[in-house]
């Protein structure tokens, strides 16, 4: 039955039959669903209550956990305090060590002495020094603390040194109550975890003091603490039966299309065998284009695998194009599209090498010839395809490939760039491949082509190039890149045609050239992108009109009157207002839009409660502004307010209680031009959506708006002159109402895009230029992206390695090779680790200046004003200073904020208001001057200087840092990074390619003397190395030579003596025994003669005795005669079973170093045959040095299978042999060689005889020579 | 039995090759072919409303500029090429599937329209609303959405 089973499943059908079971499975899945779901509806009341049972026991279970962590946490520090405060060993700085610990930098630690106070803390500060008393929780027991940004899952401790208490605070941040737009923000939410880990809507209210929710759809229970107390309420939305139906079509659906792509891959394997069969390379090559176009058809269609996946990868943000109706839709579709293509790319690459170098006749050259210009214009289509795409990666992408922040960029990007290499590989295959096709058509290349007629090809070719792209309508690219792009082309080509590398390495090869083209055109296509971001800067500078502010500003304001938490916050005494405000601020599209903005909230009495700004510096008067208009009602009051710089709008809503007002909600926002693209934000609240991108740096970009032929707003220090304005106006305009133009200003050229529009009746020109220099081709550019591509390619080419497409022999060339790499790569690593130090430390060094020069400012003008004004108070002095100078800075006493000229920042709790516990130790307790040190906020790290200053007896430390103070280095240690980095890993690969040029020159003769000596050893003594040598390897090789030659001569010479001795020997033994008859024959002779004289009477009775005694001798003559010829015969061979696969190869590669391309195709199945292996060596090696001494430069030896018999062919591109001789070759003595004996295809044709295996001919002619071979098969 | 399987085989593939076809959205290959040049503002305003309640967007496709400005709920805020536009609306008219929407606000000027109005929708499960901000540009003879905010 076993045997029946796998009998009927062998070869494709198990294939087939895994396809059907499978499809058979799709169709059940689908019919059970139903069923599955009506399941679920009549069940749904008994589930449900399962469900939010289930949620709420693993709710408890995920907050349990999290609280035995912090717990474990606090005992593990409480007990390194002991050790720490305990004696007279008391260390500040080990205390201070011990708090920020590594391990505990996501917590807030906070300790303090019996005396109330804090003494030591880590960066961050949950519980301010005034909040901490009296303790609302007991000691040992976990609560949530509420304020601020932040709500903190905290436990209070008490650590007992001899008779003082010390306490511990540490808290865990649960819930950041603020989002950011930008790529430094990350969210720490436990409701969104919670969330996501149970698919439904969490809603946590950190308070114990509440109740569950009235709401029907809502499920709420209390959560309780470490000692089984209340600390907050948990409500989540029950699960509905809707959302559950919809979850499981969803997931039935994915089952299915798991099950369709098991189904097509099977599907593919059953068809190998059929597409194997196939005979045709041009039906093979239609084949795999079809099944691959239809398959990723499929898979697009089923949504395979975008349906699986979530984030950048399926987000059309990030890069979408409409080509083929979506099936590069979004980064990952891209991908699969891409890995289709370079599929039918490298297919196609192969099957034209195949048949590039296959050496039969060439037919139909007229059809070919025809074809060519069709190819020529396929070839020139696939460049222009190639661009399109590129294109199309840059104009339909928002990521920035010359401007991400990070050497090694996120995911979507990433995998972005290797769509690009993957593109730019596809086509520069099919242009290689179209190039060779058309090449071998018009004759021009051929397996060995002629240097000139190489040369002239590639002129042809560059030629056409160049009137197909006069004929473009719109070409993408220039002639110039075209003609860079075909000569890049045609090296590698040159490397494939005189070269020879196999398969893996050519594409290795063809993988750098497609990188250095692709970044090029994206390098080229950015520019075309920078320029036209000029005419976006104008579409923005119009777009934030006053509608757009009205409507964002009401945005804010209605969905602030919403916030159950802001509203809540008016009724408590103890509010962070500042913190409320920067919280609605950073959830609004103000945020998002990156606009000059202001948050506040009022009391009652309009008295300003808290606030959040960033770049709004107007001083407003609520009570005027909206005088009348406020009613006691929940409506938004909106008013216009205009300024040189932009236009804007206030906003206020009344919060009521029992329909009375508690206080206001108000909001200011305008659009400025000065601040387009939010340059003057800091960078930790800038949006990275903001609407221009990061295209170019807007502080190099000038923008002028006229209204009515008067400039009314500017952005930059340029003021343009009469002539200026004359040259804009002049300029003509295209039916779009815009234009290009060339501005000079003072002396130097911009670019310059202009855009004429109509608003309310008056006429708007909005002009933006840019320095025409500043939108330039780049090396920095090209190294950023081709870091990326390198490692890509080397990661390709170790798998290539590794799975064994590329052999690595540790041969003498291998050793020569890692010791050049060694001596080169070293040096060079050691070297961009220096210079990246180097870079890195001036950084510091440049930041740590520019900090400190700030600090000087500030302390002279502080001083200055004491001088000036002895009795002026310090905070006014530090106003003062802080409004003229432009410096953001805070100052300290002791450890405690006394002032910050950005007090919003450190109020609201987004930056610390106690003094880093790093710079206080340093600063308070080691006396240093001044110290620098990184801080964060979010995932932003930046430069934070402190300085300790002596203001008239009071010790202040000042602090600047570099995220509310902007400092522009000529380099940043990023772009320092990725140039470095770019240059060494150009200057690796230079090293990488020249290492192996080099180790293969220098090992080459030391190879081919191996291989010739291999040869010799195998007993082909014709062997003779062409000598080329200097030097040593000279004297070495006509040593060799002339040994070979002398073995040769010595071979003929033993082979006479032996002959002749063998001769002799014979003739002795001849001698010998025909001897031994011929006496008794001699006897018998004279006893006939004496009986015949003596007349004996019995004469006739001896004659027939001594007859038959000569017969008998005569016939042991013939019996001597008969061995002796046996003697003569072929020595005996040594006849055995074997694989002929290995012998074959391992014979072919003795001639791996002589000036030919040996091609062998040999089936992976063993071909097993009888024979004698030392003669089929022989034979291969006498039939391969025929073909090199006919001068072919290309072998190939094809190994099939045909009706029992293993086909050997051997083809070469020879010179052949005459016709006329061709009948002969077979003749003993028959040779064309001046040295030859004419013994080897005699001999090849009696010892394949002598195994029932045959030798032809098969064709000869001045192009080449043919012979086949048939072996019998023994399986 | 083999015929049988491959036979098989081919039916069911044919089977969902049908079925595919009809589950797909047969417009695709159309959505940039529409060169509908709307002269009246009012009409214009109209069927992208019509688009937006329906969630489909092959009837705001003929109105998109070349580069308009994108801000949603999603998270997405910038300018976008109209071919990313395209499949970021759909997305979004997929994720945040439309109850009912209408321009509650509506300003006309010589060269450009402004709209405003309540966009309900529903996600996984759950019903709620943002507001929307649409303006339209006049260029040559043909009014293009500039920009489309919903947040």
């Amino acid at each position: 039955m076993k045997i029946k089973i796998s009998k009927f499943f062998k070869g494709d059908r198990k294939y087939f039959t895994i396809v059907f079971f499978v499809l058979i499975s799709v169709f059940f899945v689908g019919s059970i669903t139903p069923i599955i779901i009506e399941n679920k509806k009549s069940n749904w009341e008994e589930y449900l209550k399962a469900e939010i049972k289930e949620i709420e026991n693993a709710t408890i279970y995920y907050f349990n956990k999290k609280e035995k962590v912090l717990l474990r946490n606090k005992n593990d520090i409480k007990e390194k305090l002991r050790n720490t405060l305990y004696g007279s060993a008391y260390n500040y700085g080990e205390l201070i060590s011990l708090l920020n610990d590594k391990t505990y930098e996501d917590y807030s630690l906070e300790v303090i002495a019996p005396n109330g106070k804090i003494i030591a803390w880590n960066k961050s500060i949950a519980i301010k020094q005034e909040d901490i008393f009296p303790f609302v929780y007991p000691i040992d027991e976990t609560h949530f603390y509420n304020k601020g940004l932040f709500t903190h899952l905290t436990v209070i401790d008490t650590v007992k040194i001899q008779n003082d208490v010390f306490y511990l605070i540490i808290s865990k941040p649960v819930e950041k109550h603020y989002s950011l737009q930008n790529q430094y923000y990350f969210e720490l939410s436990l409701k969104t975890e919670l969330a996501e880990k149970f698919k439904t809507r969490f809603d946590i209210i950190y308070n114990p003091y509440t109740h569950p929710s009235k709401d029907g759809r809502v499920y709420s229970f209390s959560m309780l603490n470490n000692k089984q107390n209340k600390i907050g309420t948990v409500s989540f939305f029950k699960p509905l039966l809707n959302v559950e139906i919809s979850e499981i079509k969803d997931q039935t659906n994915k089952i299915q299309i798991l099950l369709l792509f098991v189904a097509l891959l099977f599907l593919s394997l059953g068809l190998r065998k059929e597409f194997l069969n196939i005979k045709l390379l041009s039906v093979k090559l239609l084949v795999v284009v079809v099944y691959c176009s239809i398959f990723r058809i499929i898979l697009f269609w089923i949504g395979f695998p975008s349906r699986f996946l979530e984030g950048g990868l399926v987000d059309p943000s990030y890069f979408s194009s409409t080509f083929a109706g979506g099936l590069v839709k979004t980064p990952i579709e891209a991908f699969i599209t891409n890995i289709f293509l370079i599929i039918i790319g490298i297919t196609i690459y192969r099957y034209v090498l195949k048949y590039y170098f296959d050496l039969s006749k060439n037919r139909f050259r007229l059809i070919k010839l025809l074809i060519t210009p069709f190819l020529a214009l396929l070839l020139f289509y696939t460049l222009r395809g190639l661009s399109a795409s590129i294109k199309s990666i840059i104009f339909d992408s928002t990521i920035r490939y010359f401007k991400e922040p990070d050497l090694i960029p996120n995911f979507p990007s990433l995998l972005m760039n290797l769509n690009i290499l993957l593109v730019g590989l596809s086509c520069i295959v099919l242009i290689v491949a179209l190039t060779l096709l058309i090449g071998k058509f018009l004759g021009l290349l051929n397996s060995k082509p002629k240097l000139s007629y190489f040369l002239l090809y590639y002129l042809i070719i560059q030629a056409a190039c160049f009137v197909f792209f006069q004929f473009q309508n719109e070409p993408l690219i220039t002639p110039f890149m075209c003609f860079i792009f075909l000569s890049v082309i045609f090296s590698l080509l040159y490397f494939l045609l005189y070269k020879h590398p196999t398969v893996s390495i050519s594409l290795v090869y063809s993988s750098l050239v497609a990188a250095v083209i692709t970044i090029s055109m994206l390098n080229y296509f950015n520019l075309e992108l920078e320029q036209r971001s000029l005419k976006t800067i104008a579409n923005e500078v119009n777009r934030s009109n006053k509608d757009l502010i009205n409507f964002l500003v009401d945005e804010t304001l209605r969905s602030s009157i919403n916030n159950e938490r802001l509203v809540g916050s008016f009724y408590k005494i103890n509010s962070n207002y500042d913190a409320e405000a920067f919280m609605v601020w950073s959830s609004s599209p103000l945020q998002r839009e990156s606009l000059n903005s202001i948050v506040i909230l009022l009391d009652r009495n309009f008295k300003t409660l808290g606030k959040f700004s960033v770049g709004y510096d107007y001083q407003l008067d609520f009570r005027d502004l909206f005088r009348d208009k406020i009613s006691s009602q929940k409506s938004i009051e909106l008013v216009e307010q205009k300024s040189a710089l932009g236009s804007g709008f206030v906003g206020i809503v009344p919060v009521l209680k029992n329909n009375v007002v508690t206080g206001y909600i108000a909001v200011a926002a305008e659009f400025n031009i000065e601040n387009l693209g939010a340059t003057k934000f800091p960078n930790f609240l800038e949006s990275n959506k903001a609407a221009l991108g990061s295209v170019v740096n807007l502080n190099l970009v000038k923008v002028f708006e006229f209204i009515n032929g008067s400039v009314s707003r500017l952005h930059g220090n340029l003021f343009p002159s009469k002539e200026q304005k004359e040259q804009i106006f002049s300029a003509p305009l295209t039916q779009f109402n815009d234009g290009w133009m060339s501005l000079s200003i003072y002396g130097e050229s911009y670019l310059t895009y202009f855009l004429k529009t109509t608003q309310d009746g008056l006429t708007k020109y909005t002009v933006v230029s840019i320095k025409e220099k500043e939108i330039a081709w780049s090396l920095y550019n090209f190294f950023k992206i081709f870091i990326i591509h390198s490692l890509y390619i080397l990661l390709a080419t170790f798998t290539l390695i590794l799975f064994r497409f590329i052999k690595i022999q540790y041969s003498f060339k291998t050793k020569l090779l890692i010791a050049f790499l060694l001596i080169s790569i070293i040096p060079i690593i050691a070297l961009a680790v220096y210079n990246r130090e180097v870079v890195h430390e001036r950084s510091a060094d440049a930041i740590f200046k520019e900090l400190s020069k700030r600090s000087d400012y500030l302390e002279n003008h502080v001083r200055a004003q004491i001088y000036k004004h002895p009795d002026r108070n310090l905070l006014l002095a530090f106003d003062n200073a802080g409004k003229e100078l432009g410096i953001a800075f805070s100052v300290f006493e002791n450890s405690n904020q006394l002032y910050s000229s950005k007090e919003e920042y450190y109020n609201s709790g987004l930056m610390e208001q106690k003094l880093n516990p790093d710079a206080h130790f340093n600063l308070n307790y080691l006396s240093y001057r001044d110290f620098l040190l990184k801080e964060r906020i979010n995932n932003y790290y930046y430069d934070a200087y402190y300085r300790k200053i002596d203001f008239g007896g009071t010790a202040l430390i000042v602090g600047v840092n570099d995220a509310l103070n902007k400092i522009e280095l000529s380099y940043s240690p990023l772009e320092a990074d990725i140039f470095l980095f770019g240059i060494y890993a150009f200057a690796l690969l230079v090293i990488i390619f020249v290492s192996t040029l080099f180790a293969n020159q220098i090992s080459s003769p030391i190879r081919r003397l191996t291989k010739a000596t291999e040869a010799v050893a195998q007993g082909d003594l014709s062997v003779n190395l062409d000598n080329k040598q200097r030097g040593e390897l000279k004297d070495l090789f006509d040593g060799f030579n002339q040994m070979t030659a002398e073995l040769q001569k010595n071979q003929v010479e033993i082979a006479e003596l032996e002959r002749e001795n063998a001769w002799k020997e014979m003739a002795k033994q001849v001698a010998h025994e025909i001897k031994n008859p011929l006496t008794p024959m001699k006897l018998s002779m004279q006893q006939l003669i004496t009986a015949f004289n003596d007349k004996k009477e019995n004469f006739g009775e001896t004659l027939k005795k001594l007859s038959q005694a000569v017969l008998n001798q005569i016939e042991n003559l013939n019996l001597i005669a008969s061995e002796f010829s046996s003697l003569a015969k072929m020595p005996s061979l040594n006849i055995e079973k074997f694989n002929m696969n290995p012998v074959v190869m391992d014979t072919i590669n003795l001639f791996s170093d002589e000036k030919v391309e040996i091609v062998s195709f040999v089936p992976k199945e063993p071909i097993l045959i009888e024979g004698d292996k030392s003669q089929i060596r022989r034979m291969i090696i006498n039939l391969v040095r025929n073909s090199i001494q006919a001068d072919a430069s290309r072998i190939e030896i094809n190994i099939t299978k045909q009706k029992g018999n293993a086909v050997l062919e051997i083809s070469d591109n020879g010179s052949g042999i005459p016709s006329e001789l061709q009948q002969k070759i077979f003749d003993i003595n028959f040779t064309t060689k001046d040295k030859g004996l004419g013994l080897g295809l005699k001999l090849i044709k009696r010892f394949l005889e002598s195994i029932e295996g045959e030798i032809n001919l098969i064709e000869s002619s001045t192009t080449g020579t043919s012979f086949k071979i048939l072996i019998p098969i023994k399986d | 039995m083999y015929r049988f399987y491959f036979y098989s085989i081919v039916v069911i593939c044919l089977c969902f090759f049908v079925s595919s076809m009809f589950s797909q959205n047969l417009n695709l290959q159309n959505n940039f072919n529409s060169g509908n040049s709307v002269k009246v503002e009012i009409i214009a305003l109209n069927e992208i409303e019509e688009g937006i309640k329906n969630g489909d967007i092959n009837k705001l496709t003929g109105y998109f500029a070349s580069q308009p400005y994108i801000s949603l709920l999603s998270g997405v805020n910038g300018y976008y090429s109209s071919n990313q536009t395209y499949y970021i609306l759909q997305d979004f008219f997929q994720n945040f599937k439309v109850v009912s929407f209408k321009f509650d606000n509506k300003k006309f000027e010589e060269n450009v329209v402004y709209g405003t109005g309540e966009y309900f929708y529903e996600r996984k499960g759950k019903r709620e609303s943002a507001y929307l901000y649409i303006t339209l540009n006049k260029i040559g003879n043909k009014w293009t959405i500039l920009q489309i905010s919903i947040n």
